[in-house]
């Protein structure tokens, strides 16, 4: 298959943080939700592959480029949405248009001024004045105007309300409709990636947890409940997370299948969402 | 790299940014009373070019938009080239204004003259050198964490430029007089400048690359 993202062995370090050998791949065509808790190191891996910050070593390949020795090639075919507006606040939406548009070879007007149009943006509005959620819409707008094949968001529902969130993941819906267009999507929320993503990679505390497909995940992990009588030194390595309550406990497994087998019917086994595995794995045991 | 300079200009003359370099230029103009217009005018065209920078400088900096800039299909060199040049530029146009007015001021008869090209180019000289020592320090720093080193360095032109053109010696003069023929001191000089602004903009990529944005 096409690879659109391939990272490798990629380190970051810094003081009281860091990346530790983190490997990705990214196919053409397909939707990536990157997701992990605050702190855990999505933004600054981003800005790894995005050459915002320096490695301390590894290899971020895009479109099997180097992301450094390519940059312009490789940024040419990125488009880009963070966390929060970088863009020149004193500037109206046009200025900065103006200011973006001249650096990429693709630059359509015309879809530029189509999402102004869908998004109720007004080109003659300051950024500064715009609401979040307007400023996320602005840099989604400039972002899918350079008929991009990876946009790379950085957390773009953090801090909107619903409906704002709901037009965004709608936007990447139809954004993913065509098929030569690849989504690297990094959140914390993850009932935003329910609707549009094909793979779920999960970092914690700057370390892989894993990287798999989205129904593969659903196929390997499960809630696990049953009394605290299963519950023994042996039985524990069973479970990546385990919450002791009064009726018993409730635990995180990835081995369905096997756990199914061995306790039948003592346990009830129910389908897990991203949430509870984020919540279990980073919690662990201690619960 | 154009569209780098040409962003830097676009996000510096705001509205509100030339006006206020429409005052303080005309504040600039009052307070040196004593010396002649066009002194007064070789001295602006030293100070705008700075004024204009700095604005750039701190925008980039403010609401970090710099990693805007940084996404789009541009390498670090080219950021840093683009300042250097972009402070060539905007030395040219400046000048270019302060020539244009001159010669409407002489139009209506007041008689004062053009600015000689080799002063401008020892102004030329004086911005490179002085653009040589601020500049790695805004890139190794930030504008923000690098501000306090470069206002330092701004009063002390401000303070040397006065002195140049207010002394009795007129320094500025005498050298520009010594200066005054295409010789090998002045060619000397010339490229001597270019030579250590070439190798300022160098520092500056290695700090820059450096850097964590």
């Amino acid at each position: 298959m096409d690879k659109i993202l391939e990272i490798k062995d990629l380190k970051k370090d810094y003081k009281n943080f860091s990346i530790k050998d983190l490997s990705l791949t990214l196919d053409r065509g397909y939707v990536m939700g990157f997701i992990g808790p605050n702190g855990a190191g999505k933004s600054t891996t981003i800005k790894l592959i995005m050459n915002l910050i320096r490695k301390s070593s590894g290899e971020i390949k895009l479109f099997g480029l180097d992301n450094i020795k390519n940059e312009r090639e490789v940024k040419e075919r990125i488009g880009f949405v963070y966390d929060e507006n970088y863009y020149y606040e004193e500037l109206t939406i046009d200025k900065m248009k103006k200011v973006i548009a001249p650096f990429y070879k693709n630059w359509s007007e015309d879809t530029f001024n189509r999402y102004l149009k869908d998004f109720d943006l007004d080109k003659n509005q300051k950024i500064k004045k715009l609401s979040k959620g307007m400023k996320m819409k602005f840099s989604l707008a400039a972002a899918l105007s350079h008929k991009a094949e990876l946009i790379i968001m950085d957390e773009p529902t953090g801090g909107l309300d619903p409906v704002f969130r709901r037009e965004i993941i709608d936007i990447l819906y139809s954004l993913i409709q065509d098929e030569n267009k690849s989504i690297f999507f990094s959140t914390h929320i993850t009932t935003d990636l329910d609707k549009i993503a094909d793979y779920i990679t999960f970092i914690n505390d700057g370390q892989l947890v894993f990287s798999k497909e989205k129904d593969e995940i659903a196929e390997s992990y499960s809630l696990v409940k049953g009394g605290l009588e299963l519950l023994n030194s042996e039985s524990k390595k069973d479970f990546i997370g385990i919450k002791r309550n009064s009726f018993g406990f409730e635990a995180l497994t990835d081995k369905k299948q096997e756990l199914i087998k061995k306790y039948r019917d003592k346990a009830i086994f129910e389908k897990v969402s991203l949430e509870d595995i984020m919540f279990y794995t980073v919690k662990g045991e201690n619960l | 790299m154009i569209n780098l300079i040409r962003k830097d200009i676009l996000i510096a003359l705001t509205k509100w940014n030339v006006i206020t370099m429409i005052f303080l230029s005309i504040f600039y103009f009052i307070i040196l009373d004593g010396i002649s217009v066009e002194k007064r005018l070789l001295f602006l065209a030293a100070i705008v070019p700075f004024f204009i920078m700095q604005i750039s400088f701190s925008f980039d900096d403010r609401n970090k938009s710099i990693r805007v800039i940084r996404s789009l299909p541009v390498r670090a060199e080219e950021v840093i080239y683009s300042k250097y040049l972009g402070m060539m530029i905007i030395f040219a146009a400046v000048t270019l204004v302060l020539q244009a007015i001159l010669l409407v001021l002489n139009l209506f008869g007041l008689n004062i003259g053009i600015i000689s090209w080799h002063k401008l180019l020892l102004s030329g000289v004086f911005i490179m050198l002085v653009t040589s020592i601020s500049f790695p320090a805004y890139f190794k720093l930030s504008y923000s964490k690098s501000r306090i080193f470069n206002i330092l360095l701004y009063v002390f032109i401000f303070i040397m430029l006065n002195s140049f053109f207010t002394s009795d010696m007129d320094m500025l003069y005498s050298v520009s007089k010594y200066l005054d023929k295409v010789n090998i001191y002045f060619i000397l000089l010339v490229l001597v400048t270019i030579l250590i602004y070439f190798i300022s903009s160098i520092i500056s990529i290695n700090l820059y690359k450096t850097r964590d944005l």
